[in-house]
């Protein structure tokens, strides 16, 4: 290696380095850099906010629910789902749209695809109801630990004299 | 005459309190004298000390010397405090007697690994340096078995960490190839896994469990190790067998604490959860481990962290006679790496702190392997900021 010409690089290197920290110096970018430095170990806390923290958790949530759902599935059933839709709508039906007499009612539930669709609909029902059941279960277990946990540490505090706000 | 800021303890707490101090003060024309004392020569970034067991970090990659403190104009004492006199405004240390007019005691919780039978001579843990790597060369010589990872108690640092252990172990004997021939089994007080912090957490956790095949043993109420048999006994009569048993030590509030006029004979000292000052003591504030069980808030580094930054503050109220700075949220959150996954769980305890009235709020901040790298950052940010070179 050529350790003269990395050195004559290196100076290169420095001077273009040199002349940018001027340009951001005189507009005002190293002080400006400088005051938020300052802040860094402050963001923490500020970020640690439960407000923050809360919305945090649920974009994250909203995330996960794009990431599991399979995009092959979701966009052929999409796409297929706004081709048919445009087919069936049209602005002269939205001049003069449709109602849902009882004799239409009984009309679209012949109809293989309305049938498929409520089919669908009932697993979505069905699947809703099952993880209502599931969170209420669990819910109610954590309540019974808690309040298990708290009883325990309300006897603590008890003995050690802090007072407990009831 | 500048106020005497006393901080014993070069932990997470201790050291946050030092670097906000300094933080406050620096261009202020009225400073305080800070002086930190600890045993220790080095501050080490626990939340990596599971690396360090699975070789991931060296010892001298998650740690630096606390006397780096010294360059942002902090004073550094390396010594063992023998007694707190609060009557007097004295502190008693191998070094000599330090007086003060603030004092803020982050000591921590001690490790007490005689408290078990057997524990000493058959458990590992990577809850201290030393902890982890003996577990290190346990895992080197380790070619499959039953791995049983528990814990004894409620009172132990990081309450996420056993699970966490469990999902780098799976990882690392899959890539070592003994994954087949080696079972990873957790108990656990808690029903479900972290199920004390709800339900977003715990089916996470569960899940990543599930995915890796680790099991879950709940409603464990450890009861005592039998080296004979290779076995872990609940009190209920259930067993569990171990060819290597990974536990945290038993934890014990802080003796110079403990036998202090702070903490009048009990175990731990008596703060006002609103402001963390010694409820005899005015001048005396107290955070993090040593007394955070006392005032139902998890024994974790985070929230020594926000504890310190509000002490410091109350602190600069008092020596500039008014500071508009950092309130008191108590949140804690961790990144829990699994190896292969990790998750970022969050959960705020203001229904739990102060008078037991509800659950933690608690959720999921993210999850995928990419968090890991937000832990990497949290450490390389960690001593940036705090122990600037």
């Amino acid at each position: 290696m050529n350790t003269e010409k990395l050195t004559e690089r290196q100076e290169e290197a420095l001077k273009r380095l040199a002349d940018l920290a001027v340009k951001l110096h005189e507009n005002g970018i190293i002080d400006l850099m400088e005051q938020l430095s300052e802040l860094s170990p402050k963001a923490i806390s500020y970020l640690a906010e439960p407000r923050i923290l809360k919305i945090g958790a649920n974009i994250s949530f909203m995330l996960h629910i794009l990431e599991v759902i399979n995009p092959t599935i979701f966009s052929v059933m999409m796409n297929n789902f706004i081709d048919e839709v445009s087919k069936e709508m049209s602005p002269e039906q939205m001049m003069d749209p449709p109602r849902a007499t009882m004799g239409k009612i009984i009309k679209y539930m012949r109809d293989p695809d309305v049938q498929r669709a409520l089919a669908m609909i009932f697993i979505f029902l069905k699947a809703f109801g099952a993880s209502i059941n599931t969170s209420a279960e669990q819910f109610k277990k954590m309540m019974e630990m808690m309040e298990k946990q708290f009883a325990k540490m309300k006897e603590e505090r008890a003995k050690r004299g802090i007072p407990i706000k009831e | 005459m500048s106020a005497k800021v006393l901080i014993l303890g070069g932990g997470s707490g201790g050291l946050v309190t030092a670097n906000s101090l300094h933080h406050i003060f620096k261009n202020k024309s009225v400073k305080p004298e800070i002086t930190l004392i600890d045993k220790n020569q080095y501050h080490e970034f626990m939340p990596s000390y599971p690396w360090v067991a699975l070789g991931y970090r060296d010892p001298d990659e998650i740690r630096r010397p606390l006397s780096l403190l010294e360059k942002k104009g902090i004073r550094y004492v390396n010594a063992v405090i023998k007694s707190i006199n609060p009557n007097k405004r004295e502190v008693e240390t191998t070094e000599g007697v330090f007086e003060y007019d603030f004092l803020v005691v982050s000591l921590g919780a001690e490790l007490n690994p005689d408290a078990i039978e057997h524990y000493k001579e058959e458990a590992h843990h990577p809850w201290s340096m030393k902890g982890a790597l003996n577990l290190r060369r346990a895992l080197k010589d380790f070619k499959g078995g039953h791995i049983l990872i528990g814990v004894q108690g409620m009172y132990y640092r990081c309450p996420p960490a056993p699970f966490e252990i469990a999902g780098q172990l799976d990882f690392m004997l899959r890539a070592k190839g003994i994954r087949d021939n080696t079972d990873i089994t957790i108990f656990h007080l808690t029903p479900g896994p972290l199920s004390n912090m709800g339900p977003a957490i715990s089916t996470v956790i569960a899940e990543i469990l599930n995915n890796k095949g680790v099991k879950f043993v709940g409603n464990f109420e450890f009861e005592r190790i039998s080296p004979q048999e290779k076995k872990v006994y609940a009190k209920d009569g259930r067993s569990l067998p171990y060819d290597l048993l990974i536990m945290p030590p038993a934890h014990k509030p802080n003796s110079v604490v403990a036998n202090s006029p702070l903490s009048n004979g009990k175990d731990f000292p008596v703060v006002d959860p609103e402001t963390f000052r010694h409820i005899k003591y005015s001048n005396v504030f107290i955070i993090g481990d040593v007394v955070n069980p006392a005032v139902n808030l998890p024994p974790a580094g985070v929230v020594a962290h926000f504890q310190a930054e509000f002490v410091a503050n109350q602190i600069a109220v008092e020596v500039i006679g008014g500071y508009v700075g950092e309130s008191f949220t108590p949140v804690a959150m961790c990144i829990m790496d699994f190896g292969d996954d990790a998750v970022l769980p969050m959960c705020e305890f203001t229904k739990v702190y102060k008078d037991l009235s509800g659950p933690p709020t608690c959720g999921v901040l993210g999850r995928g392997k990419e968090i890991r790298l937000v832990k990497e950052a949290f450490e390389a940010m960690w001593f940036a900021n705090y122990l600037t070179k």
